[in-house]
């Protein structure tokens, strides 16, 4: 019983850092994009969503967990940007109808072009990374 | 016993929340400015027209503004067109504009501004000339006036046009 409730609390505790990351990494997305829409993250931007994927791998420190929590938060965080960015489209805060057609289909675009190049291949080497240094510091 | 994880974890946890608060707050001020650049707004207040002989001076007051919360617009340019309905005629009568190139007017929450102008208007011009025709005719009349305005702003999505028109009902 209290090894089932210890996994439990394990997996709970993966969940909660996996959510996290998609917060911070989302966060640091967003904020450039609310700044500057139509160009791309800088270096500074993409090396804070490393630093965070770091910092993920270093409490997880296990390979099965960083690459469960690296597809999940994947998801998490596509999902959190596309409805982050159509929500004026979903709130009706545009009336123009074009012009909320032309966001729903501009923030795929934006999405996925951020996705690939921001989060896909540097979020999966820092959190690997901090996976490896997690475990050299036995921090788990 | 503080350990190297609790560390990592606290850390973690309040980036989590700081992070959370912070994307929160900038999604709300994003969809805040689509309702701005809507809502934005220019409006007619005064139309005084001066003649005196041949020397006609249109002085405006209008007044723009952002009605809502959106904070990161700027004021680069603006520029009008002051139309006078007469008769059954739309005159032309004067035009501005004023830049802000070096620099741009920030626009904060609710932001609102009244600008004054006052545009001497030359005789050789054919809508003054117009005017000048029609004005002793509609002198201490009802008229209509309609200022078109177009203010460029600066966004986060680049420089953006926007047209607006303001009308006002005045005697002449």
């Amino acid at each position: 019983m209290l090894e089932y409730v210890v996994a439990v609390e394990i997996k709970i505790g993966n969940i909660l850092v996996m959510l996290g990351w998609s917060i911070i990494t989302s966060f640091i997305i967003l904020n450039s994009v609310y700044h500057k829409f139509l160009e791309p993250m800088t270096i500074k931007e993409v090396a804070l969503v490393f630093a965070a994927s770091v910092l993920t791998g270093m409490l997880l420190a296990d390979p099965e967990a960083i690459i469960l929590a690296y597809i999940g938060s994947l998801a998490i965080t596509t999902l959190t940007l596309y409805v982050s960015l159509t929500l004026p489209a979903s709130l009706i805060a545009i009336t123009h109808p074009s012009l909320r057609a032309a966001l729903m289909e501009g923030a795929i675009g934006i999405v996925t072009r951020i996705v690939l190049i921001v989060v896909v291949v540097p979020c999966l080497i820092g959190s690997v990374l901090g996976g490896m240094i997690g475990e050299k510091m036995r921090i788990r | 016993m503080i350990t190297k994880r609790t560390v990592i974890a606290t850390f973690f946890a309040t980036l989590c929340i700081v992070a959370a608060a912070f994307l929160a707050a900038s999604t709300y001020n994003y969809v805040e400015f689509y309702r701005a650049v809507e809502k934005f707004d220019a409006k007619l207040q005064n139309v005084r027209v001066v003649v005196d002989e041949n020397n006609v001076k249109a002085n405006i007051t209008f007044e723009m503004q952002n009605p809502t919360n959106y904070v990161g617009m700027s004021l680069r340019e603006w520029s009008y067109a002051l139309v006078l309905e007469i008769g059954n005629e739309e005159i032309d009568l004067s035009h501005d504009s004023i830049s802000y190139y070096s620099e741009p007017v920030a626009i904060s929450p609710h932001w609102t501004q009244t600008f004054e102008r006052g545009t001497d208007l030359y005789a050789t011009q054919n809508s003054t000339l117009r005017f000048l025709e029609l004005y002793p005719f509609f002198q201490g009349k009802q008229v209509n006036w309609t200022l078109q305005v177009q203010v460029i702003l600066i966004t986060f999505m680049g420089t953006m046009p926007i047209p607006m028109s303001s009308a006002l009902s005045s005697e002449l």
